[in-house]
């Protein structure tokens, strides 16, 4: 890099007053000719002692900046300090190109954009693009091969290969505020072409007001992130504030994903841990017999058979109760658990189900057939023991038309209640989330 | 061999001439254009002195240019519609005549090219290519300029308000500037590589 002396540019280097507005303007590039009024919208000659009206733009209320960039601010690049002078809105009327199984072909568009320009203390000048999308930088380049769009193709502009257009269309310009070497008017037109290779490439030709070329312009677009912008324009009281508030921000949200994190692993291991059914201590199978008369099945539940008394331990016990039977077939078992005193401690019921089949399908003018099958063969149930008892219970069945079924009733002892941690680790799996996505719009926000 | 000293015919000043093959000389101190013959020095017109909108350059200065040492001893300045531009006169090793363009701050390190048959200038289209001799160039920007003044040593004697229309164009395949200026006197067609601030370096 050149060892040059920087310049004090960036003092203003005159200060008066709009003659249309009263409004005060401060000029810093000591080469403009024309500032546009950024109070009224009048645009006025910067080096008479009159500073006559030479034009009146859009009201400037109309075209608010975008993001946090004003005239004025200063932004390092690259090591080389720059300064905001002056900003153009832009209204596109474009053809966009589309791709997809289809087809292809080109879309009309519009579309609105500010283009800042920034002066460095070189005296250098480069445009910063700001729309909805984000940012790009726009510098202006020699290429080896220029040409212009021909036949919706480009050739590109530094291996003479040819080049899909992207886009391709009028600009006009609505509204502008600062500085500019040139007199720019509402409505002031120039034609565009883009391609893409790696970044965004654009012939530009400026028209005159008769629609005559009056001068031809190459740039390559870069696409800077808004975390990059906000720092080059650190410095800046304004910007200082949301860099602040940034890192406010990112330290809660660090904060929230460490603790959401920590917490969500804490859980999953206990939910690992607690996965165990604990010691089995008891378990009784019984056989619920196929209905006699298919046509004949009662609605209402019988005593099948008795369970066996058990002892059970203070603590949690697991009550799992299971089911076999044929295809396309149901059953449904209803268990009642007593303690010693014959009172009732525990119910557990469930219409156990097995049932398959092969299905026609039709959809977007596919068809086939597909396998299905559907089950409910295992209910389980926690349950707390406070002190040392021996149960025992009754079953009940509605049986099955189809054939035997066998149901397995069995109890776990030592058995944790892994539904809470899992509710638990999905909670804070959550807010972790959340803390991530926040982090990704403060990212691209802040 | 040495250069004469002069004294400015308006106010006398010393005049310290770098270059040979100077024609025209500004006096930095009064503005007062004199152009310069074998055995005379006479002023012409009125005194005018630049307006200072501010570059890195300056009549006098010195540094290099891709690590070619380098002089500024004159500049011209354009005026046109939409601005202004300068052109620096450099004194360079093995160069005769050298100018350094420059315009919203993007430079042009040019030099002249013999035309023989120049284009005329109602015929160059924007937008088209145009053949000069081998380089086919492409036709960036055209427009009435003229002279707006001058200072230091000039290999030319112009006045200012003398008409200056120029056509702009790239060459196409060698990434160079290429440059028809209109002047009274006749075409000057102008090559040149652009530079960017990397390759300065000020002394």
């Amino acid at each position: 890099m050149a060892s040059i002396k920087p310049q004090s540019y960036f003092q203003t280097i005159k200060q008066f007053r709009c003659t249309n507005c009263g409004g005060e303007i401060s000029l810093i590039n000591s080469r403009t000719r024309y500032i546009g009024c950024q109070y009224c919208g009048a645009v006025v000659d910067a080096r008479s002692e009159a500073h006559q009206v030479i034009t009146k733009l859009n009201q400037p209320s109309k075209y608010p900046p975008k993001s946090f960039i004003r005239l004025g601010m200063q932004a390092k690049f690259d090591g080389v300090r720059y300064q905001v002078l002056g900003r153009t809105c832009w209204r596109s009327v474009y053809k966009e190109y589309w791709k997809d199984e289809d087809g292809s072909g080109y879309s009309d568009e519009t579309w609105k954009y500010d283009e800042w320009i920034l002066m460095s203390e070189y005296q250098t000048f480069f445009y910063l693009i700001e729309d909805e999308e984000g940012y790009v930088i726009s510098t202006s380049i020699v290429p080896v091969y220029p040409n212009l769009l021909s036949n919706l193709k480009i050739k590109d502009f530094y291996s003479n290969s040819i080049r899909q257009v992207q886009e391709y269309g009028n600009s006009e310009v609505v509204f502008f505020e600062g500085e500019s070497t040139y007199q720019i008017h509402a409505g002031d037109k120039v034609q565009f072409t883009e391609y893409m290779a790696g970044k965004s490439f654009i012939v530009e030709t400026r028209l005159d007001n008769t629609g005559t070329a009056k001068e031809i312009e190459f740039f390559e677009e870069t696409k800077i992130s808004r975390n990059q912008l906000l720092t080059a324009f650190g410095g800046n009281p304004e910007v200082d504030k949301l860099l602040q508030l940034r890192t406010q921000r990112r330290a809660d949200n660090k904060f929230w994903l460490k603790t959401f994190g920590f917490a969500g692993i804490i859980f999953l291991l206990l939910l690992f841990y607690s996965l165990g059914s604990g010691n089995q201590i008891f378990t009784q199978k019984f056989v619920i017999p196929q209905a006699l008369d298919s046509n004949k099945i009662s609605e209402t539940p019988e005593l099948l058979t008795l369970i066996r008394p058990f002892e059970v331990q203070p603590g949690i016990v697991k009550l799992v109760l299971s089911a076999s039977f044929p295809d396309n077939s149901d059953a449904w078992v209803g268990l009642e658990l007593q303690d010693s005193k014959g009172e009732i401690a525990n119910v557990l019921d469930d219409n156990f189900f097995q049932e398959s089949g092969t299905e026609y399908w039709q959809e977007d003018g596919e068809s086939g057939w597909e396998d299905w099958e559907e089950s409910e063969r295992e209910k389980e149930a926690y349950y707390r023991v406070e002190q040392t008892d021996t149960y025992s219970g009754k079953v009940y069945v509605i049986p099955n038309a189809k054939g035997d079924v066998t149901v397995q009733f069995t109890v776990f002892q030592g058995s944790i209640l892994s539904r809470y941690f899992m509710i638990a680790a999905i909670c804070c799996g959550v807010g972790f989330v959340i803390m991530v996505l926040a982090g990704i719009r403060d990212w691209n926000v802040m | 061999m040495p250069l004469p000293s002069l004294n400015c015919p308006s106010c006398g000043a010393m005049l310290e001439l770098k270059y040979h093959h100077s024609k025209m000389v500004v006096c930095k101190y009064c503005g007062q254009t004199s152009y310069l013959n074998v055995d005379s020095i006479f002023t012409v017109g009125s005194p005018i002195l630049l307006a200072d909108y501010g570059s890195v350059l300056s009549v006098g200065k010195i540094g290099k240019i891709k690590n070619k040492p380098f002089e500024v001893v004159g500049r011209l300045r354009f005026d046109y519609e939409d601005g202004f531009w300068d052109e620096w006169l450099l004194i360079m090793e093995n160069e005769d005549e050298i100018w350094l363009q420059e315009d919203e701050g993007e430079f042009v390190l040019f030099r002249k090219k013999n035309l023989s048959d120049p284009p005329q200038y109602i015929s160059l289209v924007i937008g088209s290519i145009t053949t000069i001799y081998t380089d086919n160039v492409f036709l960036t920007e055209k427009n009435n300029a003229v002279i707006n003044g001058g200072e230091g040593e000039l290999p030319f004697q112009v006045v200012a308000g003398e008409k200056a229309d120029y056509v702009d164009g790239i060459v196409v395949g060698k990434k160079l500037i290429a440059s028809f200026e209109y002047m009274p006197e006749g075409v000057v067609y102008n090559v040149g590589e652009p530079l960017s601030m990397k390759d300065f370096l000020f002394t």
